[in-house]
């Protein structure tokens, strides 16, 4: 009776309709098969329940979009992974000020780089190496950061910078990339890149910025600007005043484009993801109210999920297509 | 292959006769000699589309000791379905087959499997 009710309530994870149609033979198929299985079997059958009962409310085409969105995503990820290793790698010194002696981040940021450019583009064991490589060396350089002290920062010694906080998100954004493989060669070379042109032009824009004439006037307005605005805060890397709102914007736009095309919202809903991830660990970690970030980001994932779930009602996808 | 490999046994399976969901997991298991075990979840969402689609459709219910048992039946749009995918993997091995330079294989014979299925399941 014990396993029965167990049985009805991982049943629950089906859409309705759908138990309504096999609920009752399902449950005395799962109690039959039970009757020949190991505990560890029966726990391996019951998640396997789960997800398709997930999948199942989800829909095949949806399940589509997401694998599809998640390859965009993760190549997306990997792009600005590269884009900041490249950044920090050439102007740490520069932006951080004096203070920082060791060289540790800088072998940090080139083992990022190396990781990064070996996903996209060695043989797929080695890729897998070398994701790992990258993971394992971002996660103990976070824990050593995190025993730092943080430095004082150039043009606002009030904000000091936070070594940890920048390890943090490009580990992610490499640990994220680990789908990146699974694209076409052509589109990895792309994404190579542009994350690359991305950096060199950050780095040309810092540099601009450090080596201003009137560089102290200019920082004081443009570092309350962009730091009031700036969600993630990498570094103080100031990528542009307005980033933050630039980036939720384009997210709610590309969500609401999911009302008609559903890829876009299961793209929006795969980077909203890891983005709210990394939002609540530097807001943690810098003791920052969450507060609107918080509110964009689940306005957004509400809003992606509302056009998948339109998607996957409106859209009978033929038989030949859809998978369990 | 135009249609899933899981869609695949079930229409098989049927072609013989009448199945319930549990005589299905065990048949398809021995029937690809161990190479597509499902689990309970996604046969009955296999189940549930090809159902949907009119591939298949239940044949008759029963009770035994308590539980239920729903047997299903392969329809004629079903089995036109098998036919086609049949055709297409056969298409498909043959094409591999002449680019690999090997010949075709000793035509398996069927499994005498049914007959003690039909006692263990029926």
């Amino acid at each position: 009776m014990r396993s029965q009710r167990c049985l009805r309530f991982l049943m629950r994870s089906f859409s309705p309709s759908f138990r309504d149609r096999h609920e009752e033979e399902m449950v005395d198929t799962l109690l039959e098969q039970r009757s020949e299985q190991t505990p560890t079997e029966r726990l391996g059958g019951d998640i396997d329940l789960v997800r398709n009962g997930f999948a199942q409310r989800l829909g095949a085409a949806t399940i589509e979009d997401l694998h599809a969105a998640v390859r965009v995503s993760s190549l997306f990820a990997l792009t600005a992974g590269i884009g900041l290793s490249i950044v920090l790698l050439t102007r740490l010194q520069n932006w951080s000020g004096p203070t920082l002696t060791h060289p540790w981040p800088k072998v940090v940021w080139i083992a990022m780089l190396a990781s990064a450019f070996g996903q996209l583009f060695l043989p797929r064991a080695l890729s897998r190496r070398a994701w790992l490589g990258g993971v394992v060396t971002g996660v103990v350089a976070f824990i050593y950061a995190s025993s730092l002290s943080e430095l004082p920062r150039i043009g606002d010694p009030s904000r000091p910078v936070s070594l940890s906080t920048s390890v943090l998100v490009v580990t992610v954004l490499l640990a994220l990339g680990g789908w990146a493989r699974s694209t076409s060669l052509p589109a990895r070379t792309g994404a190579a890149t542009v994350g690359t042109a991305v950096g060199v032009g950050l780095v040309l824009r810092v540099d601009a910025l450090l080596h201003a004439p009137s560089s102290g006037a200019i920082s004081a307005a443009y570092f309350d600007q962009v730091h009031a605005d700036f969600r993630l805060d990498l570094l103080h890397l100031d990528l542009a005043p307005g980033f933050g709102a630039l980036a939720v914007g384009s997210l709610l736009a590309l969500a609401l484009a999911g009302w008609f095309h559903s890829r876009a919202a299961a793209i929006a809903l795969t980077l909203i993801v890891p983005i709210s991830i990394v939002s609540v660990a530097t807001h943690s970690l810098r003791s920052v109210p969450l507060r609107w970030t918080l509110i964009a980001d689940l306005v957004v994932a509400a809003i992606a999920v509302a056009a998948l779930g339109r998607g996957s009602r409106s859209s009978r996808m033929s038989f030949d297509r859809r998978q369990p | 292959m135009n249609i899933n490999t899981q869609s695949f046994w079930v229409l098989t399976v049927l072609t013989s006769g009448p199945q319930h969901g549990y005589g299905l997991l065990k048949e398809i298991e021995i029937l690809s000699e161990g190479t597509t075990c499902p689990q309970v979840g996604a046969l009955y969402r296999t189940i549930d589309r090809l159902e949907a689609d009119g591939y298949i459709e239940i044949d008759s219910e029963e009770t035994v000791d308590g539980r239920l048992r729903r047997y299903y039946r392969i329809t004629d749009d079903g089995r036109g379905k098998l036919i086609e995918a049949v055709e297409e993997v056969t298409t498909m091995a043959d094409v591999a087959r002449a680019r690999l330079g090997t010949k075709r294989s000793k035509p398996i014979a069927k499994p005498a499997i049914r007959p003690s299925l039909g006692t263990a399941f029926a």
